[in-house]
């Protein structure tokens, strides 16, 4: 009676949270799993609906999340389901619990049932090596402040690898040389362990301490999917792709980390040496080579300085100021170059320094020297110079310019002036230097200037022009009238004078002259007419003249006349010819 | 900021260009020379354009141990002026202290030798061609009345010619040419218009090149020697960029 009424009681509350596990289940693919090694959690709701809110589990990284929809038929009824998998990495050994995880559908939440997993150390049994592992070292352990330290990530596998990513790496109270700031030096290689072939990819961090003291370096961690069957058990290329088309192979994911180092960093040591130390740590050696040994004064003399070896290059100084008695010197700017070599950062670092020698006389590199810094040697564990072997410079006058004075006794002896230095002018002073200069006038007023002048001309030539073809035109036109006027006016002349004139007259017309005697027509004349008519021409002006100046009076007016007139017609076929 | 203030105090007085001028003078003579170089580069900017402010200015930067400013200014005041001694002098005494050193082809050298004679300050050069160029057209038009052209007339043909060349190379070389001075201590010549491109050869201060283009903040160089390049404008200046 008492049970069925508290079985009354619990009863709805029953209805109410059954259906909750009912309509959503979820299960993991193991539940003993080693470190670093991966689980999958699925979840599947009878609804494509449903939404697991996940947003983190407690002692498991989520790596990666995929979603799936069935639809199935069951006694003839249509049930559609979604399956959420999450690919989960356990961050700590020993027996962890996925909490019941909510799943919306609609307005509705269901939760999942709490699963528990046994997570494991990694087994290493009797010395074997896992397919994949993960080891770091630091080269040195224990180093000098400045010292570069080489910090190395060795992935071993000798199984097929596919996406391995690294994670950020946190160096405390180390900082990385600027060559891996961006992405680290990588390198790979093989190794056998216990007699299996490994593939070895190998990262480097080239680190510099930031203070003295001891340091843990926390390790390595890179995220890998591996394969299942060794790399030996495959065949090798060519056919890799072929084989992988037919049997596919199953890839896990794990997340392998390597354990934290120790690293002891000393200061550097107070010996001999350290007052011309300017930080450079490590391994160096010394050249230099120079353009000439024999100059004249004022030519240029290239010293090129270079230091070489494997160390902290990036705290490497050159001198700048190169006193040197004897020389004006200018320092380049110098060049380093680093690269990563075997097991420390590898480069050089040159220096050009331009020497111009201003005296006459013999240098010896000592004067050089004295400038040189000393560097650290960790494994001798003392200061070292930098120095650069004997040599001599010879610097012989610079030629001058010949000058011819006046000797006495009236000879000329040749002097040399001696050039001791050159130098340059110095500035101009004058108010002069205030003016300001057109460059060039507004370019309308230059083009205006330009061509006024041409222009000037042309019109001149136009105006002369137009004037000569104007006089001719007027010359043209006497001519032509010339014969019709004679006609006219002949008619009215009676007495031998006026026919003279008449006929002078008519000359000068059609010669286009002012006016015209009766030896400059004939002069004008010869080019036209033939000498026998010229001659004949002549004869009648002597007997025209005889009529009207010689007081003959035996004349005929009108024989007179038609003569003029037949030697007009002459002269004005003669003309148009 | 010592010289900026000297500077505002006085630009706010009348006169003061002349001012400017004779305190840079000052500064200059007592061996100030930044101080002086500021000075003159503010009459620069106050419009006073003429080759001994450039000259000057190169004569500071020389001071002051900027080979390549002091050889940048020097070839400035040498478009102005290409026969000012002092200034030819100066240049040649610094172009001495220039790291690289190029073997010029015949050809070129050849051309620089014949370009010389053609060139002449720019104002003088026009003034020179108009004045030419007017008496040619007026003697040609008295000409056409008078007729006795003779050898006057070749003369003054011949030396159209000579004005009209002097004119062109002039302002060729400040308009349409472009020369640069690498004024960095160390210029790299890339291969290609950014950084990752292939370092062909490094160029020292003073060292004076050819402005093939520019593309945003590269500019394509020739070296005497005929090699070619990209350098970043930082570390070239261009000669005739302030005088248009």
């Amino acid at each position: 009676m008492k049970l069925r009424k508290t079985g009354k009681f619990i009863l709805p509350f029953l209805l109410i949270y059954t259906p909750c596990f009912a309509q959503v289940k979820a299960w993991v693919s193991k539940t003993v799993v080693e470190m670093g090694e991966e689980v999958l959690l699925n979840i599947e709701a009878e609804s494509v609906r449903a939404v697991p809110e996940i947003k983190e589990i407690p002692d498991f990284e989520i790596i990666s999340s995929s979603t799936s929809s069935q639809v199935r038929i069951i006694n003839g009824r249509i049930q559609t389901s979604g399956r959420f998998t999450y690919t989960l990495i356990p961050k700590r050994a020993g027996t962890l619990t996925i909490p019941s995880i909510p799943v919306s559908v609609g307005n509705q939440t269901f939760h999942t049932q709490p699963i528990t997993i046994s997570v494991v150390e990694k087994r290493e049994i009797s010395g074997e090596k896992p397919p994949v592992f993960l080891k770091s070292e630091i080269n040195p352990v224990r180093g000098y402040a400045g010292q570069l330290f080489i910090y190395k990530l060795r992935l071993y596998s000798r199984v097929p690898l596919r996406n391995a990513a690294l994670r950020e790496m946190n160096f405390e109270g180390f900082v990385p040389d600027i060559l891996v700031k961006n992405e680290p030096v990588q390198r790979q290689g093989r190794e056998y362990i216990n007699g299996e072939l490994y593939e070895v990819i190998e990262v480097i961090y080239p680190l510099y301490p930031l203070k003295t003291g001891k340091f843990q370096i926390k390790g390595g961690s890179i995220s890998v999917e591996f394969s299942d069957t060794s790399r030996r058990d495959i065949p090798q290329s060519p056919f890799w792709d072929f084989y992988d088309d037919f049997f596919p192979r199953r890839f896990q994911r794990k997340i392998l980390t390597s354990p934290e180092i120790t690293v002891y960093v000393k200061g550097l040591p107070e010996k001999p040496g350290k007052e011309k130390f300017t930080g450079l740590v490590g391994k160096f050696a010394w050249n230099w080579a120079v353009s000439s040994t024999d100059v004249k004064e004022g030519e240029t003399i290239t010293l090129t300085l270079e230091v070489r070896g494997s160390g902290n290059f990036r705290n490497f100084a050159f001198p700048q100021n190169f006193e040197i008695p004897g020389f004006k010197t200018f320092t380049d700017k110098p060049q380093i170059n680093v690269r990563m070599g075997g097991n420390s950062l590898e480069g050089e670092a040159r220096l050009k320094v331009a020497l111009i020698p201003i005296k006459e006389g013999v240098f010896r590199s000592d004067l050089i020297n004295p400038y040189l810094p000393t560097y650290f040697d960790p494994e001798r564990e003392d200061y070292l110079p930098l120095r650069i072997n004997d040599f001599t410079i010879h610097v012989r006058k610079g030629e001058g310019k010949r000058e011819v004075v006046s000797a006495r006794g009236g000879e000329e002896t040749g002097k040399m002036v001696e050039t001791l230095t050159s130098d340059i002018f110095g500035i101009f002073s004058s108010p002069r230097a205030l003016k300001k200069e057109i460059l060039f006038p507004p370019f309308p007023i230059f083009i205006s200037a330009f061509l006024s002048f041409p222009l000037i001309f042309l019109v001149t030539y136009l105006y002369k022009f137009m004037n000569e073809r104007k006089k001719m035109r007027k010359e043209e036109l006497s001519r032509s009238k010339a014969f019709k006027l004679l006609k006219r006016e002949i008619k009215e002349a009676v007495e031998p004078s006026s026919l003279l004139k008449v006929f002078l007259t008519y000359l000068s017309r059609k010669l286009s002259l002012e006016s015209v005697t009766a030896e400059e027509a004939l002069h004008k004349l010869e080019n036209v007419l033939e000498v026998n008519e010229i001659s004949q021409l002549r004869e009648f002006f002597q007997e025209l003249e005889a009529c009207a100046y010689g007081g003959d009076q035996q004349y005929e007016g009108e024989k007179l006349t038609e003569r003029i007139l037949l030697f007009a017609q002459m002269l004005e076929k003669k003309i148009k010819k | 900021m010592k010289a900026g203030l000297l500077i505002l105090i006085l630009l706010s007085s009348s006169d003061n260009l002349n001012s400017i001028f004779q305190k840079a003078v000052q500064n200059y003579n007592s061996g100030n020379y930044e101080e002086s170089y500021v000075l003159f580069q503010s009459l620069l900017e106050e419009g006073v354009k003429n080759p001994f402010i450039y000259y000057n200015l190169g004569n500071c930067a020389y001071r002051l141990g900027k080979l390549g400013e002091a050889i940048f200014r020097y070839r400035q005041a040498l478009l102005l002026s290409p026969h000012f001694h002092d200034l030819k002098f100066n240049l040649k005494i610094a172009r001495e202290k220039v790291i690289d050193r190029f073997e010029e082809s015949y050809w070129r050298r050849f051309k620089k030798h014949i370009i010389k004679y053609f060139l002449l300050s720019p104002h003088l050069a026009w003034i020179l061609f108009l004045s030419v160029n007017s008496i040619l057209w007026i003697y040609l038009s008295i000409n056409l009345f008078f007729k006795k052209a003779g050898k006057a007339l070749i003369f003054l043909f011949i030396f159209y010619l000579y004005s009209s060349l002097t004119m062109v190379f002039t302002f060729y070389q400040i308009y349409f040419k472009k020369d640069g001075v690498i004024v960095e201590p160390v210029g790299r010549v890339y291969s290609g218009t950014d950084i990752g491109s292939l370092v062909l050869f490094e160029l020292h201060e003073g060292t004076e090149v050819e402005i093939l283009n520019e593309r945003g903040e590269w500019v394509a160089i020739m070296v005497p020697d005929g090699r070619k390049g990209w350098m970043k404008k930082g570390s070239v200046k261009i000669v005739q960029e302030e005088l248009k």
